[in-house]
């Protein structure tokens, strides 16, 4: 990237010599760089299967080594799984050792979040001294592009990306250019078998203004060396991570993002969208992430003072069956009409719902493997695409009339189905 | 277009040291059959650098669908050296004088044309290589079969990192098949050709300029309008999937008009979104 770009790719110094160390529990493996279920993680991302992501929470995380491990027991090979954590939450050795830990994952990122160093184009809080010192390209103006691959392979990432500036809307076609050019120079420093995902991060009036979207979009058919796009587009108010986007022009952004990377045989990767990423695979979007918690599940505006969220300690249980968190005060009006009602069998909910005391880690463990079944219900392996989008339209309005008797109120009520039956 | 060529067929015949036939002139120069190849003499007010980008284009690209330059070369005529490309000669006419002859194809060899101009456009595109001139005028038919569209002219092609070419502060191209983003100075790339293949393969089945009559001159800001109104209708018996390929094509979002490569899998029929 021109306004970021380093003239030497050499970046001594720019990481700590931690960040090179080899994870302790590294000794019983051997190699330096955990192993996959695949080759190189990279047959997943062939188009012939959905990539499931799940982000790294800031808590539990020690959890999604045996979540992956259900995961792919429930889902199989129709799902492929992979993990995210971000570069700057943490040294090389505690995501190297992460990594090693979520061996069922086939796709391993390690996101440098650039964009934290883009104020002025999103809505982000100021990293924190800890994130800078473990990226410290979040405080220089250079970014140079070889030693931020390499970071991400000290950590184990086995899909690399570039930095994820943000990208500026009132100087579109030159933010696009440097983002392209960024992309170009890592293609070069790529070792032999390896993958690189071009990252964007945008505002959501990138999806919303046709223009920005038209130039986007063209400007990705055109650039056909990145086959991976992976493409964070942060959510306005009132959007929270537990209610999804009911805007319609933003919903046809990302229809017309995933069908155009359909369309050019691209995979479409669109990190932290929750259940709204489910949505997506119906226009050809290859993969989705979500998580635990808000942050995993959507891309949210922020700013310094936010603190952690107002609504964390209401206890919402995702319902699959209806696509949307419930107030766990309000599932009895789910629950009563036992005939309808399909009692979820994960292994989460049995010590979630037997007490009186709510754990947020197994709600939230219940959410995302909800959720990674939801996108084996769609996409099995070798599924064509009207094949995929009928069966995120069907699970939809089923959602719809199951929610349509039920007397679901405030933030329990699924706002969103209508909208999504609409746009499908 | 100049009809009349610069020099005498004596002086070329001359020049090149064989008989030669006039074949056509164009802005920048005139072009002989000599042999079995194609001359084209650079004679014409050209702008610095255009000799080096069609050979550079030419060099990128190797299709059936683009035209073959064997060599280049200068020729001596009036006691000036003038630089010259040397063709393949492509046996048949161009599309231009078929249009104006009124002898179309039927919709099946539209087709295969539109599919012929997709692959060749394509091939140039992976090579990174923009043509940015693509109008009737710039393909010939060879052995007038109309499945056998080759691209000529590569004079405005343009390659990765190559800067664009302007003539006087305007877009360089034919107006009339320049895509609204060009026509607006957003500079001319691989949407822009695909948009020039959809107006004259719509051409091309109806018979006249899908969005006005050229004889009315259109300003720039005027064709943009009549763009974005929409093209006219297509004849009867156009298959489904060509029209829809076509509106992808002469859409004013050059993001629609996707790639060569998608084109051709949604005129294949492969399943595509919609």
């Amino acid at each position: 990237m021109t306004r970021a770009k380093s003239d030497s790719d050499s970046g001594s110094g720019l990481f700590p010599v931690a960040l090179f160390r080899r994870p302790r529990r590294a000794a019983r493996k051997e190699s330096t760089r955990p192993a996959t279920r695949s080759a190189d993680g990279a047959s997943v991302l062939d188009g012939t299967r959905p990539l499931f992501i799940v982000h790294k929470p800031h808590q539990y995380h020690d959890e999604l080594p045996r979540l992956f491990e259900r995961l792919q027991a429930d889902v199989g090979d129709s799902v492929a799984l992979g993990v995210s954590s971000w570069l700057p939450s943490g040294a090389a050795t505690s995501h190297c050792e992460f990594n090693f830990a979520c061996e069922a994952a086939d796709v391993r990122i390690v996101d440098p979040r650039g964009y934290l160093a883009d104020r002025q184009d999103l809505r982000v809080k100021k990293p924190s001294a800890r994130a800078a010192q473990h990226a410290p390209y979040l405080r220089d103006e250079a970014f140079p592009v070889a030693s931020l691959l390499e970071a991400q392979r000290e950590c184990g990432a086995n899909l690399l990306l570039t930095s994820g500036r943000a990208l500026n809307p009132s100087a579109a076609l030159r933010s696009l250019a440097e983002a392209c050019d960024e992309g170009d120079e890592a293609m070069a420093a790529l070792k032999q078998g390896e993958r690189l995902a071009l990252n964007l991060t945008m505002s959501a009036e990138w999806l919303r203004r046709s223009e920005l979207l038209d130039d986007l979009l063209a400007e990705l058919i055109e650039k056909r060396q990145f086959r991976i796009w992976h493409v964070r587009v942060q959510w306005a108010p009132p959007a929270k991570s537990w209610h999804q986007p009911v805007d319609e022009e933003l919903l046809a952004g990302y229809r017309a993002l995933a069908e155009t990377a359909r369309n050019e045989e691209r995979r479409l990767l669109l990190p932290q969208t929750g259940v709204t990423g489910w949505l997506t695979l119906a226009w050809g979007a290859a993969g989705f992430g979500t998580g635990l918690f808000g942050t995993g599940q959507a891309f949210l505006e922020e700013d310094d003072d936010s603190g952690p969220r107002k609504n964390s300690t209401i206890e919402r249980y995702f319902e699959r069956q209806l696509l949307h968190f419930a107030e766990r005060t309000g599932r009895s009006e789910l629950t009563k009409d036992q005939e309808a009602y399909r009692k979820c069998t994960c292994p989460y909910c049995g010590p979630l719902l037997a007490g009186s005391a709510w754990s947020k880690k197994h709600a939230g463990l219940h959410y995302v493997h909800s959720v990674g079944m939801l996108t084996a219900g769609v996409a099995p392996a070798g599924a064509m695409p009207h094949e995929v989008h009928e069966a995120v339209a069907g699970t939809v309005r089923a959602a719809t009339l199951f929610a349509a008797d039920k007397r679901l109120t405030g933030q329990s009520a699924p706002a969103h189905l209508r909208t999504w039956d609409r746009v499908l | 277009m100049q009809q009349e060529p610069r020099f005498t067929e004596g002086e070329v015949t001359a020049a090149l040291g064989g008989p030669v036939s006039y074949l056509g002139s164009g802005t920048f120069g005139d072009t002989w059959r000599y042999g079995s190849n194609a001359v084209k003499i650079i004679c014409g007010e050209s702008p610095p650098g255009r000799l080096q980008r069609e050979v550079g284009g030419l060099s990128r690209v190797s299709s059936p669908y683009v035209v073959k330059l064997i060599e280049t070369r200068t020729v001596m005529l009036r006691g000036w050296e003038w630089p010259a490309l040397v063709f393949e000669y492509i046996p048949g006419d161009d599309v231009a004088k078929r249009i104006a002859a009124g002898r179309l194809p039927s919709v099946e060899k539209a087709e295969a044309f539109l599919r012929g101009l997709l692959t060749g456009v394509g091939h140039m595109h992976e090579r990174v290589t923009v043509h940015r001139d693509i109008k009737p005028a710039n393909i010939a038919l060879r052995d007038d079969d109309w499945s056998r569209p080759v691209l000529l002219d590569l004079g405005m092609a343009r390659g990765a990192g190559e800067a664009t070419i302007t003539m006087n502060g305007t877009a360089v191209g034919t107006m009339m098949y320049m895509a609204p983003e060009v026509l607006s100075g957003y500079g001319q790339r691989n949407a822009a050709d695909l948009f020039a293949v959809g107006v004259t393969v719509r051409e091309v089945l109806s018979g006249r300029h899908p969005f006005c009559d050229p004889r009315t001159n259109p300003t720039p800001a005027e064709m943009i309008r009549l763009i974005d109104k929409g093209p006219d209708r297509l004849p009867a018996g156009v298959p489904a999937r060509v029209e829809q390929l076509l509106d992808r094509l002469t859409c004013s979002r050059k993001a629609s008009r996707g790639s060569a490569a998608s084109c051709l899998r949604l005129l294949s029929g492969k399943e595509v979104a919609a």
